[in-house]
């Protein structure tokens, strides 16, 4: 295969090394969007080949701050679009959660996840961002071509609403007890 | 004593709720790419490089003739407004048309070719009437109209203008 070294690694400035580097983090990315491993995969495929087609894949500076720009708008534009469920597989479901977690646990994890979905996107966007732990705040800003500030304040606000509403189930389930 | 109580316990509330959504968010983003993913990227990369050598190559033949045909057109385009144009020899086969066209040819026969009255009465006459009388008519109408006749340009008489003497 082009691009590659005689062992099959790829070649240092080659477009497969920064597939290999990267396909990780524009996965993650785009999971986090668009929440179906099948449609990630499609904006990953998306992401590299408008890179490859934009034809300027060598002269960019900073990757993973391009890529992560790409590959968010990608998927940004795929979830709008709606074209697939957005239901996760099994398969990941059961990777995200271990086994050894408690039925009550789980269920509390999975209705959390409902409620992350629901937040506005402006919201949820930079949350998710941040929790992937491979972006700074400074590059979570870039991405989503916002201040810093706001979206320190989107992330707060975010996590406030969900706090929220952890603590009305709480109640809501006190009550039912008593 | 009791607000201390109640501060702690809603500070150890709000860390359990922080540490929930913490651990909700990290399920949340959790998710690693199938096995094969870069070689399918790749292997989709090739196929686009090959589409786009392919329609290259077999644009090639049209390209080609869309710059023939440009510089054909390039180059015959001023020919055809350069080339002289025939005077009009169009005879009316209807009765009556040989007095009517020899008076339209014998107007455009009274000036040189080259002289732009001449080229005028030509394709007014060659492109606007077919008719031999309507033809004559308009010859005569161009013979007499002032528009094209020759210009004139007449001397101007002017006194050298002397400075400093009286008027």
């Amino acid at each position: 295969m082009p691009g590659t070294t005689g062992e099959g690694a790829p070649e240092k400035g080659s477009f497969a090394a920064l597939v290999e580097g990267h396909s990780r983090l524009v996965f993650r990315i785009a999971l986090a969007i668009v929440r179906s491993p099948h449609d990630a995969e499609d904006v990953v495929q998306e992401t590299f080949l408008q890179v490859y087609k934009g034809n300027r894949w060598r002269q960019i500076e900073d990757e993973r701050g391009y890529l992560a720009r790409v590959a968010w708008r990608l998927a940004v534009r795929q979830r709008k679009l709606g074209i697939r469920e957005q239901e996760l597989s099994p398969e990941t479901r059961s990777r995200e959660v271990s086994p050894e977690k408690s039925a009550m646990d789980r269920q509390l994890e999975s209705w959390l996840h409902d409620r992350i979905d629901a937040l506005p996107e402006k919201l949820r966007q930079p949350l998710a961002l941040a929790a992937l732990g491979e972006l700074s705040l400074v590059e979570i800003a870039k991405v989503l071509g916002l201040p810093e500030g706001t979206v320190r304040r989107r992330m707060h606000t975010a996590r406030a609403r969900l706090r929220q509403e952890l603590m009305e189930r709480k109640g809501e389930s006190h009550e039912r007890r008593s | 004593m009791n607000d201390d109580h109640d501060r702690l316990h809603g500070q150890d509330n709000l860390d359990t709720l922080d540490n929930l959504i913490d651990r909700a968010l990290d399920s949340y983003t959790s998710g690693e790419p199938g096995p094969g993913l870069t070689e399918r990227v790749l292997s989709s990369r090739a196929s686009v490089a090959a589409l786009n050598r392919l329609r290259l190559r077999s644009d090639k033949p049209i390209w080609a003739l869309a710059v023939a045909v440009a510089l054909l057109t390039a180059a015959v385009i001023p020919l055809w407004f350069k080339s002289p144009r025939p005077f009009p020899t169009i005879v009316h086969p209807a009765a009556g048309a040989p007095q009517d066209s020899s008076r339209a040819t014998s107007t455009f026969t009274s000036l040189p070719h080259s002289h732009p009255a001449g080229n005028s009465r030509a394709s007014v006459i060659r492109h606007g009437v077919r008719e031999p009388k309507t033809r004559a008519r308009l010859a005569s109408n161009i013979d007499h109209s002032a528009i094209f006749a020759p210009i004139v340009m007449k001397p101007i008489a002017m006194a050298p203008i002397r400075i400093g003497e009286p008027n």
